[in-house]
């Protein structure tokens, strides 16, 4: 298989740098960007002078006022920023179909097709961060690699402004003293387990036995020694590919009784279905996910012969897929229904397709906001389903 | 800073300018609204950046001085008080006496020095429009925008194509798109265009009620409506906005009239059930009518006949209802013009003049 070339864009302290690029009256200044829209109260983003005062993203902004009393804050202005990112984007789309938004200040682009086309990957990387410093004013750090694990590794190794690129024959001194929190899917709580059995850094992770992690970890084990060993095969995914709305309830108290675990699922087809039919869309895959006491969790597909918004037709596949999986006691049941397509709608600027899938995701987060907010034991969800 | 001035004027001039204020700032200064009482003058300023609005009207200053007060509160406060004059006066430099017969507010302000320094246009363009003309290009596209800011951030914005003679407004949410077209001398000698937020033209028209004049500048970034004694700046919206003229059509597979109000309460009525189901409502064209219809599975179905004025072909499509009511409004004659131009294109709307205004719908698929 050829060696794929991935580039990852991050954009430098995006909020406060926009912010400071709309309003010239902050120059100068210390710039924080918080409040409203997202978690209550916490910092967004927080420009380079903020930082060096210690202020640091996700603190309470009344911390954040403690260290640096001096600093401008702002609301936060996701429209704007959204404005921002959708020009980024297009300058990505110029050299590759294959663009990857994550939020609005990320993006992993693969240019692996792209190089007979515009020249070395790192010549490519080179020329976006030049012109999205020139057509639009902003700053970001380019990290280049074969997958997208060290793409984000490298476009971190030199912020702000950095360009960086890990080749492969390098990436394994270059992992040798990586920290582990850096690996993808390694939050606090699996940190604090390989910390547990000494380990700190990804060549410490490398040189330990499958058999050992798989014991602590399971199935991620062989995903954690890939990314310790520089393997990370996770497609570059556009949004177009990654549609699908779900919910799942986690109980607050275990459920073993099968008529009312499948009640509930008929509960959770009816809203989806709903939805579905009110947004004009319809499904063509039911993914049903069971979790257990012991949090071994398992998840079943189904593929429908066609897309569907007919509540019954969704219940008796996701039945099916329910009773398939036998559970015993259950702690947590979802839904989802993918490979969701818009069949009616038809469009008056038909080149702006790339676009309006994009809007599409959007419309399904919000009933993650009518029905998430303040439920305790339902969360609805829109996750990015991978093709393959 | 000593002041006093009408209770009714200050009343309204708050009222104006706190339109401005977005209510999601954690910058303490700009929930507020900076007054600055100079020459017999009262000038009030709010801004969440992205738009400011500037009122100004006579006072009597009997010492000048500036202050930012939390314009909400201070709009409560006003409201509630006994017609007549109000007397406002700084003490300690930031707080506010607010007086009026026998009532007497005392508010903690903010410092003015506090207030963002906004952006002034330079070297910008000037344009005429008449404020009666600006206020028809708003209304009949505004609606047509697209709500989501976020995510098609050029669609949620009004597009103002500017020629020497004439003016054209557009708004479009990707599925619809409203156009309207007014003859005014300009003033400029090229076309020149203009994205524009609709959250900014549509507080303009909430603020220019009693304006009689308006010269709009348009700056790099920036665009300002000035009225003799309001002032509102917005700024550009920036991504690029679709190529609407390719998607106006230029010949009609077939063209009718049909009665404008009779169409409209027919499609309201069909409207009451195709909610339920993504508006969706079935059209077709024969035997001299539009037969409209709509079927919701477990809980019923409509039908509805509206005769053609004129009009011959059958034809037959799917549509979303919402977007042909909406599209009506525009249209201020008393027949309409529908003009069909395949099951998969876009259905027009027209005045039966069909001047100054067109909409365009695109059907559903079967």
């Amino acid at each position: 298989m050829k060696k794929r070339r991935i580039i990852h864009v991050d954009m430098d302290a995006f909020f406060a740098s926009v912010e400071e690029l709309d309003n010239p009256f902050l120059k100068g200044k210390p710039v924080i960007v918080g409040g409203h829209q997202t978690k209550r109260g916490v910092v967004s983003s927080a420009n380079y002078l903020a930082r060096s005062y210690g202020v640091k993203a996700a603190m309470p902004l009344w911390q954040a006022k403690q260290l640096c009393p001096q600093a401008v804050f702002l609301p936060v202005r996701m429209h704007r920023y959204a404005e921002i990112s959708r020009r980024f984007l297009e300058i990505f789309f110029d050299y590759t179909p294959l663009v990857e938004p994550m939020g609005f200040d990320e993006a992993y682009l693969d240019v692996t097709g792209s190089e007979h086309l515009f020249g070395p990957a790192l010549e490519i990387g080179k020329e976006i961060q030049r012109r999205v410093k020139e057509e639009i004013g902003l700053s970001c750090s380019v990290g280049i690699s074969y997958n997208k694990f060290l793409a984000k590794i490298a476009s971190g190794w030199k912020k702000p402004g950095g360009l960086f690129q890990i080749l492969e024959e390098d990436a394994l001194d270059f992992l040798e003293e990586l920290p582990l929190e850096e690996l993808p899917g390694v939050g606090y709580a699996t940190k604090e387990r390989l910390e547990r059995m000494g380990l700190r850094k990804a060549g410490e992770l490398r040189q330990v036995p499958l058999e050992v992690l798989e014991a602590e970890f399971g199935k991620m084990a062989l995903e954690l020694l890939a990314y310790a060993q520089g393997i990370d095969d996770r497609p570059v995914t556009p949004v177009s590919e990654r549609k699908s709305i779900g919910e799942e309830c986690t109980f607050a108290q275990d459920i073993s009784d099968p008529e009312r675990l499948l009640m509930i699922l008929l509960e959770m087809t009816d809203r989806l279905a709903r939805y579905l039919r009110q947004e004009g869309f319809r499904a063509q895959r039911v993914t049903v996910k069971v979790r257990f006491p012991n949090f071994k969790t398992i998840t079943r597909s189904d593929t429908l012969p066609q897309p569907t918004d007919v509540n019954d037709e969704i219940y008796q596949a996701a039945k099916r897929l329910f009773l398939k999986s036998l559970p015993g006691r259950v702690r947590l049941l979802g839904l989802s229904l993918s490979g969701l397509v818009k069949v009616e709608e038809l469009l008056l600027f038909p080149e702006d397709k790339k676009v309006k899938d994009e809007s599409l995701v959007k419309a399904l987060d919000k009933i993650q906001e009518k029905y998430g907010e303040g439920a305790i034991e339902r969360a609805l969800r829109l996750r990015g389903k991978r093709k393959g | 800073m000593r002041v006093a001035c009408e209770r009714e004027i200050l009343t309204k001039n708050i009222g104006a300018v706190q339109r401005a204020i977005s209510g999601r700032s954690t910058l303490p200064v700009l929930n507020n609204i900076l007054m600055e009482a100079k020459d017999e003058q009262l000038r009030l300023l709010a801004t969440d950046i992205e738009l400011a609005i500037e009122a100004k009207f006579p006072a009597k200053v009997e010492k000048e001085g500036s202050i930012t007060f939390p314009g909400k509160y201070f709009l409560e406060i006003v409201r509630r008080l006994p017609s007549g004059e109000v007397e406002m006066e700084l003490e300690k430099g930031t707080i506010i006496h607010i007086k009026s017969g026998k009532t007497h507010f005392s508010i903690s302000g903010l410092s003015s020095d506090e207030f963002p320094i906004l952006s002034q246009i330079k070297d910008g363009a000037g344009v005429n429009i008449k404020p009666e003309n600006l206020k028809a290009l708003i209304e009949d596209t505004t609606f047509a925008t697209s709500k989501d800011e976020v995510t098609r951030p050029e669609l949620s914005g009004i597009l103002l194509v500017l020629y020497p003679d004439k003016v054209q407004a557009v708004g479009t949410d990707g599925n619809r798109l409203a156009l309207r077209e007014i003859e005014e001398e300009t003033g400029i000698t090229s076309k020149q265009e203009v994205l524009l937020p609709s959250r900014a033209l549509e507080e303009y028209l909430r603020i220019s009620g009693d304006e009689e004049e308006l010269k709009i500048i348009i700056g790099q970034n920036q665009v300002d409506f000035i009225m003799p004694a309001k002032k509102l700046s917005t700024r550009k919206i920036q991504s690029k906005f679709p190529s609407w003229e390719q998607v106006i059509p230029q010949s009609y597979e077939a063209t009718f009239l049909v009665d404008t109000k009779k169409f409209q309460e027919a499609l309201d009525r069909c409207y009451l059930l195709a909610r339920l189901i993504a508006n969706k409502v079935h059209l077709k064209g024969e035997g001299g009518a539009f037969l409209l219809s709509t079927t919701v599975p477990e809980v019923g179905s409509v039908e509805e006949e509206v005769e053609w004025a004129q009009g011959t072909a059958n034809i037959e499509l799917h549509f979303n209802v919402r977007y042909l009511l909406e599209g009506l409004r525009g249209i201020k004659t008393e027949y309409t013009f529908i003009g069909f131009t395949g099951k998969e294109r876009p259905l027009v709307l027209r005045p039966s003049d069909e001047k100054g205004y067109l909409y365009l719908a695109m059907p559903l698929r079967a």
